[in-house]
């Protein structure tokens, strides 16, 4: 079996080009009594690489009636040390007992020598990099026997010794491992204030056609020694109003995609997550529904 | 060269250490040096960290209250940084550092507590097993108790303290209102096990603990019970087994 096999293998049950959710277990009572319209939920692996108990008793509950998506968020595929073979494992079990219509993970590092430095730490964009992240990209595929997306990192700094833009060195990755993109428009604003571009060009060059899936999130704001403003990436509140207006702009490039909203901590109501996911709705019902994308 | 070997080695080093410069592979379109951006990052892993081990000790979190917790929260990432990507798998040695923390002197317990709740946190994630149905063992002749041995739950764990600490455990984590927890009241020993969805921490009564390791190192109940009267006075059978057959830490046994 060849990898485009795999890529176009039909899942269990695909992610809708519809909003989802990221769950949290905060809201597993309310979504399993009430059962609300939601099309689908994304969940990080790593809550759920336990054994057992509540988080697998629940979700299980859930992915009865709703599609799953599953996003990494320790794999550390940028980092230059070889990935970690037990957590790869990890993955392929939550993988292998949930049946995710899709599966993504980060463009960025988070362990060094043994140390999990517990956030998703930036790249340098060179072909030292892009050859190194190609490698586990494959890696990762092969041993899911999976396509998996790869998301456009929020970040804070750049280094002197990159030579690509970040648009050039996603669009090298997938073309180069096959794999999908995941474009978090939150990410794009944050970074393209971070590190003065505009948003909307970076959102105008991005090779669409690999996108199978969006992610909207909230940011908090600061600023630098110079007073320039600073953005972080928080998930901490709800999606900004120059956000969802960028997520027009993706979207009528894409086509409709499914649509993450992302909340991960001060975690509101599920009424108030369930009405940020209407919005993306009515904006994805508004696209055509053949999309070009992958 | 690995360059990028380099980097996040250099990278690494000035994240958990504050006081060392930014990496000068680090720059922005403002500042050259951008301490204050590099500085996210340094406040994520920090604040990430003591989140998560405010989320894996919340009694701890509640008897330290706020600024000293993250104060000696801070201390220990620095000491020791996690290993893994599950983050419910860290803090194994926080209780052992907070014995050792020589502010913390005056409050002997804490260490207690804080592998009471360690071990709290990995029967919440451990393995599901169900009962045994109370019936099967019904079924087991009376003269022939003596030469039981018993499968015990997997996420059976078993604590013995100098403090109260179950007592202090449940002011802070189930009551509705914290009372004062007399220290001279003596040890507790204490059962940590997850039946079904809910952890539940239980006070041992006298010998039982010794009584349940015996079990758990695969001795029969005779053997198990005769080293629990030896080890305590106030050991009794009776209400022990009772306890042991009324609870949901068999899962299978075996007549000898």
């Amino acid at each position: 079996m060849t990898l485009s096999d795999v890529i176009t293998t039909a899942v269990a049950s695909p992610i809708p080009a519809r909003a989802g959710i990221g769950l949290k277990p905060d809201h597993y009572l309310e979504i399993i009594e009430t059962q609300p319209a939601v099309g689908w939920f994304e969940v990080h692996a790593e809550n759920y690489m336990g054994a057992g108990g509540a988080p697998h008793r629940y979700l299980t509950k859930i992915r009865e009636t709703y599609p799953l998506s599953v996003h990494g968020v320790g794999l550390s595929i940028g980092s230059d040390a070889p990935l970690d073979q037990i957590h790869l494992a990890r993955l392929k079990s939550v993988c292998d007992r949930y049946e995710p219509g899709l599966v993504s993970e980060h463009l960025a590092w988070s362990t060094h020598e043994g140390t999990y430095l517990n956030d998703l730490l930036p790249v340098p964009y060179t072909n030292e990099t892009l050859a190194r992240v190609c490698e586990h990209i494959n890696e990762i595929q092969t041993a899911l026997g999976r396509r998996i997306l790869l998301e456009n990192p929020s970040t804070y700094v750049r280094f002197e010794s990159s030579d690509m833009s970040e648009i050039e060195f996603l669009s090298a990755i997938a073309t180069r491992t096959g794999c999908g993109l995941l474009l978090d428009v939150n990410n794009v604003y944050v970074s393209g204030t971070n590190h003065g571009y505009t948003p909307d060009s970076y959102i105008d060059a991005f090779p669409v056609e690999h996108v199978g899936e969006i992610h909207l999130g909230g940011h908090d704001e600061d600023s630098d020694e110079t007073d320039a403003r600073i953005l972080i990436d928080a998930h901490a509140s709800a999606v900004a109003d120059d956000v969802w207006t960028l997520y027009d702009r993706a979207i009528a490039r894409s086509g409709a995609l499914p649509t993450l909203i992302e909340w991960d901590s001060h975690i509101p109501a599920w009424s108030e997550l369930f009405a940020e996911a209407q919005r993306a709705d009515e904006i994805i019902a508004k696209q055509p529904s053949d999309a070009s994308a992958a | 060269m690995p360059a990028l070997r380099d980097l996040q080695s250099a990278f690494a080093r000035s994240l958990l250490d504050p006081a060392r410069p930014i990496p000068a592979a680090v720059t922005s379109h403002t500042a050259r040096q951008p301490k204050k951006r590099f500085d996210v990052y340094r406040n994520n892993v920090y604040f990430g960290l003591i989140e998560a081990l405010a989320a894996q000790f919340p009694a701890i979190a509640r008897l330290l209250g706020q600024e000293m917790f993250v104060e000696t929260a801070k201390a220990y990432i620095a000491e020791h940084p996690p290993t893994s990507p599950l983050l419910f798998r860290y803090g194994e040695t926080f209780g052992d550092f907070l014995a050792q923390a020589k502010p913390l002197e005056d409050y002997p317990y804490l260490g207690d507590v804080a592998r009471l709740e360690w071990l709290w946190m990995q029967a919440y994630h451990g393995a599901d097993h169900t009962p045994l149905n109370p019936e099967e063992l019904g079924a087991i002749p009376t003269d022939r108790l003596d030469g039981v041995r018993f499968d015990l739950h997997p996420t059976m764990r078993l604590l013995s303290s100098p403090y109260p600490i179950v007592s202090i455990w449940h002011t802070n984590i189930v009551d509705e209102e914290v009372t004062p927890v007399d220290l001279t009241q003596g040890g507790d020993d204490a059962l940590i096990m997850r039946p079904a969805l809910d952890v539940e921490i239980q006070r041992l009564r006298p010998g039982a603990m010794t009584m349940l390791s015996q079990l758990t190192q695969g001795e029969t109940l005779g053997r198990a019970s005769a080293l629990a009267a030896e080890n305590s006075d106030e050991f009794d059978i009776e209400r022990v087994l009772t306890d042991l057959l009324q609870s949901s830490l068999i899962t299978g046994f075996a007549i000898d």
